[in-house]
């Protein structure tokens, strides 16, 4: 068996395959073993109670999935309590996905989270900023740093997931770098729009985050564009990710490892085949993970 | 890795609830079709063993091309394995179309069955929930307990894939007739049916003016009852937060959770 595992920052994975927030939940642990996974990643997290976006909110388009859940969440309490407890213990690191409309609203959340037995925090930067206007935060590199350099008394190792919606990514990306974070999620969904055959939006919020493979393409843009403005910053490639070859194409973008989402929802066994078939690729050639060609 | 995680190690691990679920291939074994309904079974993979009525998987092509989402699916019986479904889209038709012997993607069970209805039930049954409903009569059936279908016929006009809803109406109601007694009625007689039948337990699977009305119903006579639900479910086990549909205690709840649920605590309107 070769070594798999992977340094994102402080954390270490069991190996380059995680999960990517609001495409995963515990139940798959009546599928296979979570321990499986590099780490564990729930939905992202948000302060209150919030019902999310009325249905519909999601449909299928170009070969790729159009989503508007509008992140509902049960808030921070129900989380320690209910959520959280199901995903430790597996033997694997815990990385909290967290959003809020405010930069304090992370940094509050981050207090809520700190002691208990979690690995690493993920900001979801994709909310609207509620005080600046409702753009999302990950549009703006300014907007960005102050959510990152907000979270960043924490000691847990902080990850930011990223937009590829972003004029300019790299600049996001470094700007929240600067401002603290230790590791990039690149990147979260395309806004997109789909319209059914009688011309009605096929989703309740009319626009919604395309994912799966036809955003391949763009988030690896990203990622290449991110890794050669940040070399030496952990990046975690997310879009589009089912096989190999997928996995393997961030890779050589300048990702350390890469976050699987829509394809779980049509193959459920998604990570833990690729974590096999990656395994095999490294013993093929008598490396491990960490050493799998990054050309960034 | 986390102190909590690590000095825990891996016996003290939070089992995740429900039983073990089967995901991967599964050779079809036979298929026939009846007016645009396909009837398949499968070799069927241990986990489906004990799966009840109410149940369902999620199935999906690996032809070239196949969307994206599997589609989800009632489960029948399970000696052996058997699903059966209408032609509606590209999902279906894929599906529709393998051949003996060929490996289709399953995932399943799914969702939480049936709570027992008693000997007296009757049930609602119309469009693509027949599957849910067959099963439970077969259910019934195996148990000893007779059970009254009011099958909820379409207009003959309205479209239901390469049939027309009228010729696809007559191909299902020949598979309730050998495991329940068929009533063929318009949407608009199911409550004066009901008032017929007074039955001591409802279940209902059909459109939600329909569903709407046996909710009123089942409450003015104080009869339990109990809804199938239908929506799109991307994932099937709880993990897209898509498959939601609002409950009268104004919260969205997901139908995968269900999708069989008290009919009182469903909004329909
Ligand atoms: C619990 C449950 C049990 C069911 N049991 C049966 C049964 O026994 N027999 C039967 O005939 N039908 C059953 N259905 C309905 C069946 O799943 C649908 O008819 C089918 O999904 C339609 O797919 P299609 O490919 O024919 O249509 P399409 O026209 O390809 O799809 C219809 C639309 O729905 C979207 N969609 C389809 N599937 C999904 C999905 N999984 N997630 C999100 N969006 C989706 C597509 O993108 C498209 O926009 C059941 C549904 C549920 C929820
Ligand atoms: C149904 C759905 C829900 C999602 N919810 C979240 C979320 O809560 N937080 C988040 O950071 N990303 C969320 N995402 C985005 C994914 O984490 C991921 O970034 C995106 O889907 C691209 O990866 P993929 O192409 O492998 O799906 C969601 C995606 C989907 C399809
Ligand atoms: S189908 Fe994904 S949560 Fe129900």
């Amino acid at each position: 068996m070769p070594d798999l595992t992977v340094p994102i920052g402080a954390v270490t994975l069991k190996n380059p395959v995680i999960p990517a927030s609001g495409t995963f939940a515990a139940s798959y642990g009546r599928v296979f073993d979570l321990g499986r996974l590099g780490a564990l990643v729930p939905k992202t997290l948000m302060p209150g109670y919030r019902p999310g976006h009325p249905p519909n909110r999601l449909t299928e388009t170009g070969g790729g999935l159009l989503n508007a859940v509008g992140i509902p969440s049960d808030g921070v309490e129900a989380f320690l309590t209910k959520t959280l407890p199901a995903y430790l213990g597996w033997g694997t690191p815990v990385i909290v996905s967290i959003s809020a409309d405010t930069a304090a609203g992370f940094a509050e959340l981050i207090a809520a989270l700190e002691g208990t037995g979690i690995d690493a925090i993920e900001l979801n930067l994709s909310c609207p900023n509620l005080e600046e206007g409702g753009r999302s935060f990950a549009l703006d590199p300014a907007a960005s740093a102050e959510v990152v350099a907000a979270c960043r008394a924490t000691a847990l190792p902080l990850w930011a997931k990223l937009s590829p919606n972003a004029e300019d990514i790299a600049a996001v990306a470094a700007a929240s770098v600067e401002a603290g974070a230790d590791a990039l999620i690149v990147a979260n969904t395309l806004t997109g729009i789909a319209f059914r055959r009688d011309g009605r939006p096929a989703l309740a919020n009319v626009t919604g985050g395309l994912s799966g493979m036809p955003v391949k393409p763009v988030n690896l843009r990203c990622t290449y564009q991110v890794a050669q403005k940040l070399p030496g910053v952990p990046i975690v490639g997310c879009g589009g990710i089912a096989t190999l070859q997928d996995a393997l194409d961030y890779m050589a973008a300048g990702a350390s490892a890469v976050a699987v989402g829509s394809a779980t929802f049509s193959r459920p066994l998604a990570m833990p085949n690729l974590i096999d078939a990656l395994a095999t690729h490294c013993t093929a050639r008598g490396i491990a993970a960490r050493d799998l060609p990054r050309r960034a | 890795m986390s102190a909590a995680s690590t000095d825990i190690g891996p016996e003290t691990r939070v089992a995740p609830a429900g039983a073990p679920v089967f995901a991967g291939d599964a050779p079809v074994r036979t298929i026939a079709e009846d007016r645009a309904v396909t009837t398949m079974t499968f070799d069927a993979p241990a986990a489906f063993a004990g799966a009840r009525a109410g149940q369902f998987l999620l199935v999906s092509s690996n032809r070239e091309g196949a969307p994206l989402l599997a589609r989800p699916m009632s489960i029948i019986a399970t000696d052996p394995l058997t699903i059966s479904f209408g032609y509606q889209g590209e999902g279906t038709r894929l599906i529709a179309a393998a051949e003996p012997g060929e490996a289709l993607h399953l995932f399943g069970p799914l969702g939480h069955p049936f709570e027992p209805l008693g000997p007296d039930a009757l049930i609602v049954v119309e469009g693509a929930h027949f599957g849910t409903m067959l099963a439970l009569c077969h259910e019934r059936r195996a148990a000893g307990e007779r059970t009254r279908v009011v099958f909820v016929t379409r207009p003959p006009d309205a479209p239901a894939g390469p049939v027309t809803a009228g010729e696809q109406d007559a191909a299902l109601i020949a598979m309730f007739e050998p495991v329940a007694e068929v009533t063929r009625l318009a949407g608009s007689e199911v409550v004066a049916a009901l008032a017929a039948a007074r039955p001591a337990a409802v279940a209902a699977g059909a459109f939600d003016h329909v569903m709407g009305e046996v909710q009123a119903w089942c409450e003015r006579e104080g009869v339990p009852g109990f809804a199938a639900l239908q929506v799109a479910m991307p994932c099937g086990i709880g993990a897209c937060k898509s498959c939601i549909r609002k409950f009268r205690d104004e919260r969205y709840h997901l139908v995968c959770e269900g999708p069989i649920f008290p009919i009182a605590e469903v909004a329909f309107r």
